[in-house]
């Protein structure tokens, strides 16, 4: 019972490697940037090149893929404070977790 | 969605005249989704005859569709009209041409709003038929004003005036601008006047280029380049209008393989006063 409910705990809460794993293929996709290029410390709008239309496409993707409301409120001033790659993962861990 | 017991006119709603105002009345509404009806008239500028710009009105429709929504979602909060403006496009697809006389029913149902921009799933249906399916992102708002809209002139200089294309009535280029076509880029503009029946109403005092109408330009050309008509062209795959463009300013095409292994993508990128303006990822059918 206790390996079952483990088992399942696990496979709610996402590891960081996973989303990790998931936000770079949006990138990827999205943008169409090699996906071996994409480390933590990439800078959205410098190195990757996005713009701030690129960072609503990013943001929606990102939504679809783990089934994320983007709150106006709470949310958008954190995502434009957003600079690097690894604050995305950040953010999707944050809201997964609340 | 709840339809409306009165249909209500979109010229009540939006900031668009005609000719270019292509949408006739709301007829159904919720927080998230509106229906907008459409007469497509002949006398539609971006529906010239035999040049397929089909396309450009596809787009145009879904816009104007979301723009009636959001107008009328402002009016029920006690606004102004709202503004709408295209800022890009994604997985666009077209599945049949526009005509004439054609009655239509167009649905634009926003999925996500993100950082002031909407996110719209659109369709244009005929009797039932859909037309074209894809999505929009749109900046909207209640008196919002985005910079380019005030009237002036985008800064900088304004080169080759005097080579350009002038299109005036009519709403593509002549078929010998296209035989003027570099290998991969345009290296003559196209311009089109403040008086083109394209700009006339998009939008009184701010008249801007339609972001549909460009990236009907852009299709043309990006079939064009590769020996296709443009009945060639599947879908819109990306697009995104970096800035507006203002009448009377050259516009350039540059048309790219996406990837050179897929020659069904091509890249087009629109440029004006040396800075990109647009770019759109055009997909064709094999």
């Amino acid at each position: 019972m206790e390996q079952t409910l483990f088992w399942f705990w696990g496979y709610l809460k996402m590891g960081r490697s996973e989303i990790v794993e998931r936000v770079n293929r949006v990138v990827s996709e999205e943008f169409e940037l090699d996906i071996m290029s994409l480390k933590p410390g990439s800078t959205l709008y410098v190195e990757l090149g996005l713009d701030s239309l690129d960072s609503v496409d990013l943001y929606a993707a990102i939504g679809r893929e783990f089934g994320l409301t983007i709150d106006r409120q709470n949310d958008e001033q954190v995502l434009r404070g957003i600079r690097e790659l690894a604050q995305v993962y950040d953010f999707v861990e944050t809201k997964l977790s609340t | 969605m709840p339809f409306l017991s009165k249909p209500i006119p979109v010229d009540q709603l939006v900031a668009h005249k005609r000719p270019m105002l292509m949408v006739d009345d709301l007829v159904a509404y919720s927080e998230d989704h509106g229906v907008v009806r459409a007469e497509v008239h002949p006398e539609n500028p971006l529906l010239v005859p035999g040049s397929l710009a089909h396309l450009g009105v596809l787009i145009e429709l879904v816009a104007q569709a979301a723009a009636a929504h959001n107008g009328y979602k402002c009016r029920l909060h006690g606004g102004g009209i709202g503004w709408g403006f295209l800022v890009g496009i994604s997985d666009f697809t077209f599945e049949q041409t526009v005509r004439a006389g054609d009655h239509l029913e167009v649905s634009a149902e926003r999925e996500q709003r993100v950082m002031g921009f909407d996110l719209v799933l659109g369709e244009v249906r005929r009797a039932g038929e859909v037309l074209a399916r894809g999505h929009l992102k749109l900046m909207t708002g209640d008196g919002l004003k985005p910079a380019g809209l005030d009237g002036k002139q985008v800064e900088g200089e304004i080169v080759d005036r005097s080579r350009a294309v002038l299109l005036d009535d009519d709403a593509l280029p002549p078929p010998s601008w296209f035989e003027g076509l570099a290998s991969d880029c345009s290296s003559i503009p196209v311009l089109v006047p403040e008086s083109a029946r394209i700009v006339r109403g998009h939008f009184p005092r701010a008249p801007l280029l339609p972001a549909a109408y460009v990236t009907a330009l852009a299709c043309r050309v990006a079939a064009r380049s590769v020996d296709r008509d443009l009945q060639a062209i599947r879908s819109v795959r990306k697009a995104k209008f970096h800035r507006p463009i203002q009448p009377g300013i050259p516009v350039y095409f540059c048309c790219r393989p996406l990837v050179d292994a897929d020659p069904r993508l091509l890249r087009m990128t629109v440029s004006c006063n040396g800075a990109t303006a647009a770019t759109v990822i055009v997909q064709l059918y094999r």
